[in-house]
């Protein structure tokens, strides 16, 4: 057993149920295949979109770090059928939101934010918050600098993609979603299909709304 | 695209951008509004001060000042003996003296000529037989999982002498707050009493911003405010500790104000010599001299909200093992009960001066607020979870068993004490 800190799911499914209803409408209503708009719009789209997606994967970190850290032995400690349909939605759709960030337009930038931001998140809740006598102040008050300074850099991030990434990339004939170095997205994408996006979109919403009454999807069964 | 089938997808794009987006925050809405505007529940509690064999107290709430009558006896089709309010108001309480020992009352509540609510409770006994009676603490509400209304439904199914709640009845202290407890305590409050302790959220705050502070803890249990009426010589306003015997137990309810953690390096809040202050020198005078007096108990059990120590977010509190530990190990207190933190917790204070005496502390801080996740056990844990559960102890003149109950009767711990 591994009596590590972090989040509590029944927190997080609150989260993650918004993050993920955001991600839907997102998803599936914006088209996909909308006409080229004027460039300085193009950019301005391209800007927000790097960016939500960019502090989705923030959230991505932190829903698998609470996920993984209660499969890792949080569980022998807690009735598994409050805690289990939150886990196993937060580690999925916590890896889909980082996988999203490097499928739409990853580059070597995404991918040593999303090392940096982990390896400072899991400094923090796994080390210097044990070390603490008191740990609820520091979780309460430190989680929020954590999330919003990723947040705070991604934006910066997104902008240095709109206007010297990505036009470099369009002079050499790419497009702007394709990867860095490898290729997975239609693997993935056959993965993270629509369908899936909305079952688990009705699956969030539901287990939100039943933790509020002291049930879970499974206690339904 | 014409402009038909362009008018088309818009108008499909709209309503599935509505479907995807409106029911949760929609939910959200209706939930916080349903709950913010929970009613006064018509329901009534007893408790009592420091003789619960011939003296209880009946308190309820009322949305508007009114007088009530309370009409009591043995038998439920014939409550002989009554007591009537002095004066109308909305936070009632009414005594009930010259109780027999281990008898079953029935009572009734009348309010301007139609009867408000009913109940039963039964005194404490003389002797000492076997009973049972319940533990948990920190029933916030707030975004919590709702687990508080599942331990009352599993409260009410056993037959408990009584109810302790080891402090945080709620989060932010609002009206609504109070208001959901009564109503998911309502399940038993008609036939099982309640011992109270103050938790930190309990406190009084000013909730209006009108300089007064509201202090519905104080209100709904006066215990703590009864320095006005003389009934408790033991409180001395800001505080709140009273003591009773139940059959081979004897209870302590303490409250140090002082040594609210959670107020720590606020602004305002405490700073580290505030910890000098933390134990008036009443209370602790008022300790020692109640557990004297309750030396030839065969068991004597102490709660408070703040843990001595445990495996939560809060950690050990030094001052409580180095001043209160002492004390309670010196006099041999069979068990200290605390809440405060959020999860289940049992185990053994060492103490250097008394090794002779550990003390095994339980934390019963499951009671339906959000359960904390990553205990970090300390040396003294011998068990820790955090499942919503409730504790139910069983004593009788030679031994006291603390069985944890998860839902549906799951048994998650057992422990007992021999006299």
């Amino acid at each position: 057993m591994i009596g590590t800190l972090t989040l509590n799911p029944m927190v997080g499914i609150h989260i993650l149920a918004l993050a993920q209803t955001v991600f839907t409408a997102i998803y599936l209503v914006v088209p996909a295949n909308a006409k080229p708009v004027k460039k300085k719009r193009q950019r301005t789209l391209d800007f927000f979109r790097y960016f939500g997606l960019g502090t989705l994967s923030v959230f991505g970190i932190l829903f698998m770090d609470i996920g993984l850290s209660w499969l890792a032995g949080n569980w022998t400690m807690t009735d598994w059928r409050f805690q289990l349909p939150n886990v196993i939605l937060l580690v999925f759709l916590g890896m889909q939101y980082i996988l999203i960030v490097l499928l739409h337009g990853g580059t070597i930038l995404d991918v040593a934010f999303i090392s940096v931001v982990s390896g400072i998140m899991i400094v923090f809740l796994h080390v210097i918050i044990p070390s603490e006598v008191v740990m609820g102040e520091l979780l309460e008050d430190g989680l929020v600098f954590l999330l919003a300074i990723p947040a705070g850099i991604y934006a910066v991030i997104s902008l240095v993609k709109v206007l010297l990434i990505d036009p470099r990339r369009l002079d050499q004939g790419e497009s702007r979603g394709s990867w860095l170095s490898w290729d997975a997205s239609e693997k993935l994408k056959k993965i993270y299909t629509r369908w899936l996006t909305v079952i688990f979109w009705v699956l969030t919403t539901f287990q939100s709304m039943l933790a509020f009454y002291g049930y879970s999807l499974l206690t339904l069964v | 695209m014409t402009s038909r089938s362009k008018r088309k997808e818009i108008i499909t794009r709209s309503l599935l951008l509505a479907l995807f987006t409106i029911p949760l925050p929609l939910f959200y809405g209706i939930y916080l509004t349903r709950y913010k505007g929970t009613p006064v529940p018509d329901t009534a509690w007893i408790s009592w001060y420091d003789d619960p064999r011939h003296e209880v107290y009946v308190a309820w709430e009322t949305n508007a000042n009114t007088t009530g009558t309370v009409h009591f006896g043995t038998d439920p089709l014939n409550l002989v003996n009554s007591s009537v309010e002095s004066m109308a108001v909305k936070f009632h309480v009414v005594n009930l003296t010259g109780l027999a020992p281990d008898t079953k009352y029935y009572y009734r509540i009348d309010q301007d000529g139609t009867t408000y609510t009913t109940g039963e409770f039964r005194t404490a006994p003389a002797s000492q037989p076997e009973f049972t009676f319940g533990l948990f603490a920190d029933t916030q509400q707030k975004v919590g999982p709702g687990w508080h209304g599942h331990t009352a439904k599993e409260i009410a199914n056993r037959n408990y002498s009584f109810v302790a709640m080891v402090g945080d009845f709620v989060e932010d202290g609002e009206k609504f707050e109070w208001n959901d407890f009564f109503t998911k305590a309502s399940t038993y409050l008609d036939t099982i009493p309640i011992v109270p302790v103050r938790g930190n959220h309990d406190k009084p705050r000013d909730l209006d911003d009108d300089g007064i502070d509201e202090y519905y803890f104080g209100n709904y249990f006066p215990q703590t405010v009864d320095s006005i009426s003389g009934l408790n010589p033991h409180d001395t306003g800001e505080q709140f500790y009273f003591s009773f015997n139940w059959s081979s137990v004897h209870v302590q309810v303490l409250h140090f104000p002082e040594i609210d953690i959670d107020d720590f390096g606020e602004p305002g809040g405490l700073n580290p010599g505030d910890y000098n202050r933390s134990f008036t020198a009443d209370q602790l005078a008022w300790l020692e001299a109640d557990l004297t007096n309750a030396a030839a108990m065969p068991f004597r059990i102490t709660l408070f909200h703040c843990p001595i120590t445990g495996a939560g977010f809060y950690g050990p509190n030094y001052v409580l093992k180095e001043e209160l530990l002492p004390i309670l190990q010196s006099y041999n207190v069979t068990a200290v009960v605390s809440g405060h933190a959020h999860h289940y917790e049992r185990g053994t204070l060492v103490n250097q001066t008394f090794p002779e005496n550990p003390l095994t502390y339980f934390v019963v801080g499951c009671g339906g607020g959000l359960t904390d996740i990553g205990l970090r056990p300390v040396p003294e844990t011998d068990v820790a979870l955090a499942s919503p559960c409730f504790t139910e102890v069983t004593a009788n003149a030679t031994y006291l068993e603390f069985t944890t109950y998860g839902f549906e009767g799951t048994v998650l711990d057992k422990f007992s004490v021999g006299a």
